[in-house]
């Protein structure tokens, strides 16, 4: 979840309606931006990742144009061919393979268009970009630059030249390690390496390093546009004096960088921008001519739950800035800003939205079931419970020294996390009694006796999860005997017939713990706690514990 | 008479005059039922009560240095005298400074002049003589009575807080000559504490008087053995989902990322599934995908519906699964399997893992409570039904619906809940319908009506938890004082 900033009345002014606050809030929250803060003079939106064309203040205000039917159905945006081309070179294949491009004519770039201009760039690095991986834009002052252009690797050491906020020039190498924006993002270009030699794409030159190239967009004078996804080249810096855009999208997926251009160049487009394509490879970039799509209005009707004819589909879908046309059948104009439109069902979803879901009539399924709950354990919940114990609900991540070692037990396989948080949280628990003695060191200033136990899940080491029950007793009173009649009244009452037999265990004091047996299976342990034991967890009164397999 | 009336009666006869305090003594009984007792005792004409309220002065532990080392304003007149009549101000002392000076310019002692003190005719007077507020605190501590000319100094000790009156009630208690008649007369009963097997066996209860007790006395407080807060909660969504006529489900905690994420359609290069959002498992490292058949459509949905290629060593890897919704994927491929039957309703609570950092409103491990309807007939209307039912049974009357994304679900929504309390809106869970993507390579059909909410979320909000964690952290006084009653969940 992206979180955007726009400018009140600007947002208002593209939508082409002065709107209350309230109005305002009710309408994003309406199409799928739900408002964060609001005032007079800005709005904060949470736009969901797949809605790229909300990262902008054009796109929304787009969507809400339509929505609000001031300016419904398709809107047209027609893209005239430059002429000029960008040649993809081979060595970038195994590297960063696609970039596409475009040109954005005679646009007016004050300071109220280019900080947001950037912002959206950023974001739209940070989401969909998959922080510059997947997709990361480039955008040039076209008439500092000469075409044709050329995408292609080189070696680190192999090109210089000036980068943004730099004065000096660079190499490659010295970029990716002096210069802010190479430090914030060299992890991509290693990640690329690396993702490399996992999925031993046989291309890849494993990882030798005195092989390593570097993506670079040059002009057809070797000058340095941009060394994606890093930084671009002082020599095309965007200024307020700029007039023609050139803007270069590269990344590792297709798909990824035409749905960012096209996305960048529908809003530029909004504000007057007259858009030229570039010639890559046989295709023509941007291509912003609308998806062509069916739609079957009866599968429609019965996904919604509703009997909208082909008349008040089609104004729905001219809300959601579409063109439908069409009875049974809708042809379904879908415009190239909407990346989100995968299938068919994401049509629908858009005429729900249109409709507004708090328009539809809920109404429960037709459909007799019989309910059920799974086992909850509650015969030994409620025995325990009678008994006076407390129920606690602990977390189910430990670590070794808690599950293992300060229970006196030797260390062995357990399920581990690759990648946890702290070390406090690196292990699933193999079994409860440690977490309930942390429940007591915790709660040393409490009235005592204390009595807890927690049925909950244990994990072994093949990653199998358990359910157990453990039981503990803290007091200056407590005893080996009275933790024993509790296993066998919660046994009793469980109706599982046992046998308690004596049984050493590290946790506990030699000659005070016992092993319950059914069926000449161990199902579980009862004992006083080992008095190092009581240290290794700062108590200081004895304990008892009880500790058995409920499956 | 009541019992105590009679005990006090015979005291008095003894004591002929008393206060509670040595009634209290004589009777055993406390100071409170004595009164009591003597009141009822002055209205039959009894006894007469009389209240000497007695001032008492007080004094501070200030008063009491003073006591010892003069007041500061003797000390710097002292001092300024010593030096020959006239001081610089910073060769004060703290006190000497902050409290002598103003006391010692209101005694006339001393003037200012160009930063320095001087001392007047009054103030060289004053170093011979006995300072009067000095002598009024000697008086207070010996306890001797204060004059009516010193009042006034006695009011100048109050204002320094050096002095406090304090009032104290004396109460005395005497028998008149109707009391001392009725007294005469009556006899005290035996009284018991308790009533004994012998007494109830021999009969002897009949002769008895039980004594009568304070009915109304606090007494100590006892702590049920109980199920933890969550868990009655848990109870309380079980129960709503039998009565919608939902089954429950049950999966492990432990997934293959092909359960997680790949079979609910979501990309490999998802952030969700970043290292920064999953924990991701080193033993067991990975977990075995399922059959082929199902594996191979869904690859099929991700190359088709997302165009990359899709790795299914990546849908091995093992995690802590972030969401319940794994443990629907299995039961739709079980019901492709004819391992369960069409159509039906499901429902699952289950622990979820997610590698955030944790803070008062994150944990890394919490619960997910999720429904899903499994119809060919059912439709975005139903969907809003159940959500509708659902959440007024949860004591959520008021609900609004708005749209949102889910990658495995289309039409996706967010459910928020008004809180008067508040007067605002808030998130209380996100539903939709799994898209054809997940359900037509699981299930075989479609579609699959499902939303999920976090169990946490509506406990705080019933509650008024501001710090999550409070719920996992089991402090045991949390627990006790925890409540069994149902009610809090009507808002």
């Amino acid at each position: 979840m992206a979180t955007v900033t726009f400018d009140s009345k600007e947002l208002c002014e593209l939508i082409g309606k002065k709107l209350s606050t309230q109005q305002l809030e009710e309408t994003l929250t309406n199409i799928g931006a739900p408002v964060d803060a609001i005032s007079e003079k800005e709005v904060t939106a949470d736009v969901t990742p797949d809605r790229l064309d909300f990262l902008s203040v054009e796109g929304i205000a787009r969507a809400a144009s339509s929505f609000l039917s001031i300016k419904k159905g398709l809107r047209e945006y027609k893209v005239k061919e430059s002429g000029h081309a960008v040649k993809i070179e081979e060595s970038v294949a195994s590297i960063r393979p696609f970039i596409v491009a475009a040109f954005v004519k005679e646009i007016k770039l004050d300071e109220q268009l280019l900080l947001p201009l950037m912002h959206v760039q950023e974001k739209m690095h940070e989401t969909y970009g998959r922080k510059r991986r997947k997709a990361s834009i480039g955008i040039h002052d076209a008439d500092k630059a000469k075409p044709p252009f050329v995408y292609k690797a080189v070696a680190p050491e192999s090109v210089s030249f000036t980068p943004l906020d730099a004065s000096d020039e660079m190499n490659l190498r010295e970029i990716l390690e002096q210069h802010q924006k190479g430090i914030d993002y060299a992890f991509v270009l290693e990640k690329i390496e690396f993702d490399r030699k996992s999925v031993e794409c046989s291309t890849s030159r494993r990882g030798d390093s005195s092989m390593k190239k570097y993506p670079l967009v040059v002009d057809s004078e070797e000058n340095v546009l941009s060394f994606p996804p890093i930084i671009n080249g002082e020599l095309t810096r965007v200024t307020s004096e700029t007039k023609n855009l050139l803007i270069e999208v590269t990344g590792t997926s297709l798909p990824a960088v035409n749905d960012v251009l096209n996305a960048v160049c529908a809003a530029l487009a909004d504000r007057g921008g007259k858009i030229e394509s570039l010639r890559i490879g046989k295709q023509a970039t941007p291509n912003l001519s609308p998806k062509k799509m069916k739609l079957d209005l009866e599968f429609a009707n019965k996904v919604l739950g509703v009997e909208f004819t082909p008349r008040q589909a089609t104004e729905l879908l001219e809300r959601m800035g579409f063109e439908a046309k069409g009875q049974k059948e809708l042809d379904v104009l879908v415009p190239a800003y909407r990346a989100d439109v995968l299938h068919e069902i994401d049509v629908v979803e858009d005429i729900a939205i249109a409709f507004g879901y708090n328009n539809f009539e809920p109404i429960l399924p037709q459909l007799a079931t019989i309910g059920k709950i799974a086992e909850e354990y509650n015969a030994a919940r409620q025995t325990l419970t009678g008994l006076g114990f407390l129920e606690t609900v602990n977390n189910t991540l430990t670590n070794k020294q808690d599950n293992f070692t300060k229970m006196q037990v030797e260390v062995h396989a357990c399920t581990e996390i690759a990648n946890p948080i702290t070390e406090e949280y690196a292990i699933f628990r193999t079994w409860i009694t440690p977490s309930l003695l942390q429940v007591f060191s915790r709660n040393k200033h409490e009235q005592f006796p204390q009595k807890i136990f927690e049925i909950g899940t244990t994990a072994n080491e093949r990653g199998e999860t358990r359910k157990k029950l453990a039981v503990a007793f803290t007091d200056a009173q407590a005893t080996f005997s009275q933790i024993k009649t509790i296993a066998e009244t919660l046994l009793r009452e469980l109706e599982v017939e046992c046998e308690i037999k004596a049984f050493e265990h590290p946790a506990f004091i030699k000659g005070r713990s016992a092993s319950i047996k059914t069926k000449g299976k161990t199902i579980g342990v009862i004992g006083e706690i080992h008095p190092q034991v009581l240290e290794n967890f700062k108590l200081e009164q004895p304990t008892t514990t009880l500790e058995i397999e409920l499956e | 008479m009541h019992q105590y009336e009679k005990i006090v009666l015979k005291a008095l006869l003894e004591l002929g005059k008393a206060d509670a305090a040595q009634l209290s003594a004589k009777t055993r009984i406390s100071e409170d039922a004595v009164l009591r007792a003597c009141w009822w005792l002055e209205e039959k004409k009894a006894v007469e009560i009389n209240d000497n309220a007695k001032e008492e002065l007080a004094l501070s532990e200030e008063a009491k240095k003073m006591l010892k080392q003069k007041f500061p304003e003797q000390q710097l007149i002292e001092k300024t005298s010593k030096a020959g009549g006239m001081l610089a101000l910073n060769a004060l002392s703290g006190e000497e400074k902050s409290i002598g000076l103003a006391w010692a310019k209101k005694n006339e002692w001393i003037e200012f002049k160009q930063g320095s003190i001087t001392l007047t005719e009054k103030g060289r007077k004053a170093l011979k003589e006995e300072y009067a507020q000095l002598a009024v605190l000697e008086k207070i501590a010996e306890g001797k009575k204060i004059e009516e000319r010193e009042r006034e100094t006695l009011a100048q000790l109050e204002k320094r807080t050096l002095a406090t009156k304090k009032q104290s009630k004396n109460v005395t208690v005497k028998l008149t000559r109707e009391g001392e008649k009725l007294a005469k007369n009556t006899t005290v009963e035996e009284e018991a504490n308790v009533l004994t097997r012998e007494m109830l066996a021999e009969g002897k209860w009949r002769n008895v008087k039980l004594r009568e007790y304070d009915v109304e006395a606090p007494v100590e407080r006892a702590f049920p053995g109980k199920p933890h807060p969550i868990r009655l909660l848990m109870r309380k969504i079980k129960e709503i989902f039998i009565e919608m006529g939902f089954e429950e489900m049950q999966g492990s905690e432990v997934e293959s990322s092909f359960w997680n994420f790949d079979a609910l359609f979501q990309p490999q290069d998802h952030p969700a599934r970043e290292l920064a959002d999953t924990f991701y498992l080193k033993t067991p490292q990975k977990k075995e995908l399922p059959e082929k058949q199902l594996v191979e459509r869904v690859r099929q949905a991700h190359e088709k519906g997302w165009k990359y290629e899709w790795n299914p060593a990546e849908a091995q890897r093992a995690v802590l699964r972030t969401h319940t919704t794994a443990v629907s994927a299995r039961y739709l491929h079980e019901t492709r399997k004819g391992e369960r039957k069409d159509p039906a309703k499901y429902f699952s609570i289950g622990r979820v893992y997610r590698n955030e950092a944790t803070d008062y409103k994150h944990l890394a491990e919490f619960h997910q409570v999720e429904g899903i309807v499994v119809w060919e007939n059912a439709s975005f209307r139903n969907l809003l039904g159940c959500l509708k039912q659902f959440y007024s049974k949860l004591g959520f009357e008021k609900i609004r619906f708005r749209p949102s994304y889910f990658p495995y679900t289309e039409p996706s929504l967010e459910i928020d809940a008004f809180f008067e309390s508040k007067k605002a809106w808030l998130e209380l869970g996100g539903a939709g319908i799994l898209r054809p993507e997940v359900c037509i390579p699981l299930w075989g059909k479609y579609p699959v009506l499902a939303w999920g909410l976090s169990l946490e979320r509506p406990l705080m909000l019933a509650t008024n938890l501001t710090d999550i964690k409070t719920i996992y952290r089991n402090d045991l006084k949390w627990l006790r004082e925890s409540k069994m009653g149902d009610n809090r969940w009507q808002q």
